[in-house]
């Protein structure tokens, strides 16, 4: 094995380590932590897969930088009203789409699982990770992350990030 | 429906059978989205060219809104005079007829028949009768009326002029958001709310809750009940609404005090650029929440503008479709304002959450106990328009006019 295929498959690994990583630390709540996946001027967004084929700027969830970052979660644990629920997020088919200088283009599938206290577990959306990732202080980042949803519509309410 | 009998004609009262009864859902598609009112469909920077054509529903029935090659605007039914079926399945599209995949059945833009397979049989055998009619079975269409840029449409070709039908002071709100510019879409959003349509229509109708549960618009001041220049105001039915606010200064001692179990006076955002607001409308007002019974609501909320559909889908369920919209002589600046305050609205909004999350609340806690009522008595008994945001006085005003249209 070259040094090459080498250094991929530790990049992949990394890469998808990162990932649930990632997924982990939102279902364990730990909103502080998620913001350090994030580079300072990150770009964060979910949004539908109607927006983003139509090129429209509007997203469900529109961060510029992890101050608003804070600033969602902030409002998420201190202002908004929601009832008690559980989240899973499953992460799979992980691909590296390209490198470019010191930016990874990365793809996942992402499912986000919701249970509401008193209902049944539902499929709050499916959807797919179109991000950006950097490697900043010993740690890969995100730089971009989007996460484009499958559905037109959504469940009552998105109240946690993805 | 003699069980249905509404228990005080001053409407401080409201029997909570209204959002849960599935009798009551289907008089409310005959009687008001399907009657004599003025329903929103779209926007027409959604179908620029002729052939373009977006799907929507006018209550729970499906429609197309599609632009005529005259350039006009036809609001049709999705559903096939022949058998039923919804044809249209795009989203949206450009087309120069619609067929109906099941028979083929072919429908012209304005919905009448142009084409049925096998009409004449095949070597003499089968066919349609000799004298069906094309021209007898086309799909539904609506009534239209374009408004600087906003499409309506009504199952009732003998409803009153939409700008009889809005009253002179809610077209003169209605105008100040439309006000004959060219709108550019900048986005859907969706969701699906379990409760009765009704419980958010009112919501906008209670400037009441806003500065109680709301409380990320009250810290950082973008909506709170001591503001000056608050009001709520209604048409002469009383059907239509605003509530009319302006972002001004710190909260007095005396509301401090009335909201001190939700002010937060230590809500400091770390990005301020959410709050960047640029002022562009004239008038002090920085929040206009506009009702246009029986669908819609126009949100301007500081540079968010918003049309909210209500799309009811059943006693205990309704859509809230979101478009997002701005000018098309906005600046690329003012166009990063309305996408970062739109944080505020939607699935996920800011504020958004609240609501929908306590009128699916409500819902829970009004099902079980039907024999009950709701009491909307703030701001006093009375029907009249207020200065002030302590009151429910839309609310009554709403009900009042609803039950008259349903005659309840």
């Amino acid at each position: 094995m070259s040094d090459s295929q080498l250094s991929q498959i530790i990049l992949k690994d990394q890469i998808q380590t990162l990932y649930h990583d990632y997924a982990l630390c939102l279902d364990q709540d730990n909103l502080d932590k998620w913001i350090t996946f994030f580079t300072d001027s990150c770009i964060y967004r979910v949004t539908s897969q109607e927006n983003y084929k139509l090129n429209l700027p509007i997203a469900a969830w529109h961060s510029e930088g992890t101050g608003m970052l804070n600033d969602r979660i902030l409002a998420l644990r201190n202002s908004t009203l929601y009832r008690p629920r559980y989240f899973r997020h499953i992460i799979s088919g992980i691909k590296i789409d390209r490198q470019n200088n010191d930016v990874i283009y990365a793809q996942a599938n992402v499912l986000l699982v919701e249970t509401v206290i008193d209902f049944k577990t539902q499929i709050l959306l499916s959807g797919r990770y179109i991000d950006q990732i950097i490697f900043e202080n010993d740690q890969y980042k995100f730089k971009e992350k989007v996460c484009v949803y499958d559905s037109v519509l959504l469940p009552t309410s998105l109240v946690y990030p993805v | 429906m003699n069980r249905h009998i509404w228990p005080n004609k001053n409407f401080t009262e409201i029997p909570y059978w209204v959002y849960t009864d599935e009798e009551i859902y289907q008089r409310e598609q005959e009687k008001i989205f399907g009657g004599s009112s003025w329903n929103y469909v779209a926007l027409e920077a959604e179908i620029p060219n002729s052939g373009d054509y977006v799907r929507t529903s006018v209550g729970d029935r499906p429609v197309i809104v599609v632009r005529d090659t005259d350039g006009s605007i036809n609001v049709i039914a999705n559903s096939c005079a022949h058998r039923g079926v919804a044809f249209c399945k795009e989203t949206r599209g450009n087309t120069d007829s619609f067929t109906c995949p099941y028979h083929q059945w072919n429908y012209n833009l304005k919905g009448q028949v142009i084409a049925v397979p096998f009409r004449k049989g095949y070597k003499g055998k089968g066919g349609m009768p000799a004298d069906f009619d094309m021209s007898k079975h086309s799909v539904t269409a609506l009534k239209v009326h374009v408004r600087n840029g906003v499409i309506f449409a009504s199952f009732d070709h003998s409803v009153e002029t939409f700008e009889k039908y809005l009253g002179n002071n809610m077209l003169g709100y209605f105008d100040r958001v439309f006000d004959g510019r060219k709108l550019r879409v900048l986005g859907y959003e969706r969701h699906n709310i379990d409760c009765n349509w009704k419980l958010m229509f009112e919501n906008f109708k209670d400037p009441y809750h806003a500065s109680l549960l709301h409380v990320y618009l009250i810290s950082t001041g973008l909506f709170r009940m001591d503001q000056i220049s608050s009001k709520v105001e209604m048409d002469d039915t009383g059907r239509h609404g605003a509530l009319i606010s302006q972002r001004i200064g710190e909260p007095s001692d005396d509301a401090v005090k009335e909201m001190k179990n939700n002010l937060r006076t230590d809500f400091n955002l770390q990005d301020p650029r959410l709050l960047d607001i640029a002022k562009e409308f004239p008038g002090d007002a920085t929040v206009v929440i506009q009702t246009i019974f029986p669908n819609l609501t126009v949100q301007q909320q500081s540079n968010t503008l918003a049309m909210r559909q209500i799309i009811p889908r059943s006693a205990g369920v309704f859509e809230m479709h979101w478009t997002f919209f701005g000018y098309a002589d906005d600046s690329d600046e003012m166009t990063t304002r309305r996408v970062r305050q739109a944080n505020l609205m939607g699935p996920a909004g800011l504020v958004t959450v609240d609501d929908s999350e306590i009128t699916s609340m409500s819902q829970t806690g009004i099902r079980p106990y039907n024999n009950k009522s709701a009491l909307v008595e703030m701001g006093g008994r009375d029907l009249e328009n207020s200065d002030h945001m302590i009151t429910e006085v839309a609310i009554r005003n709403f009900y009042q006019y609803y039950a008259k249209v349903m005659e309840l």
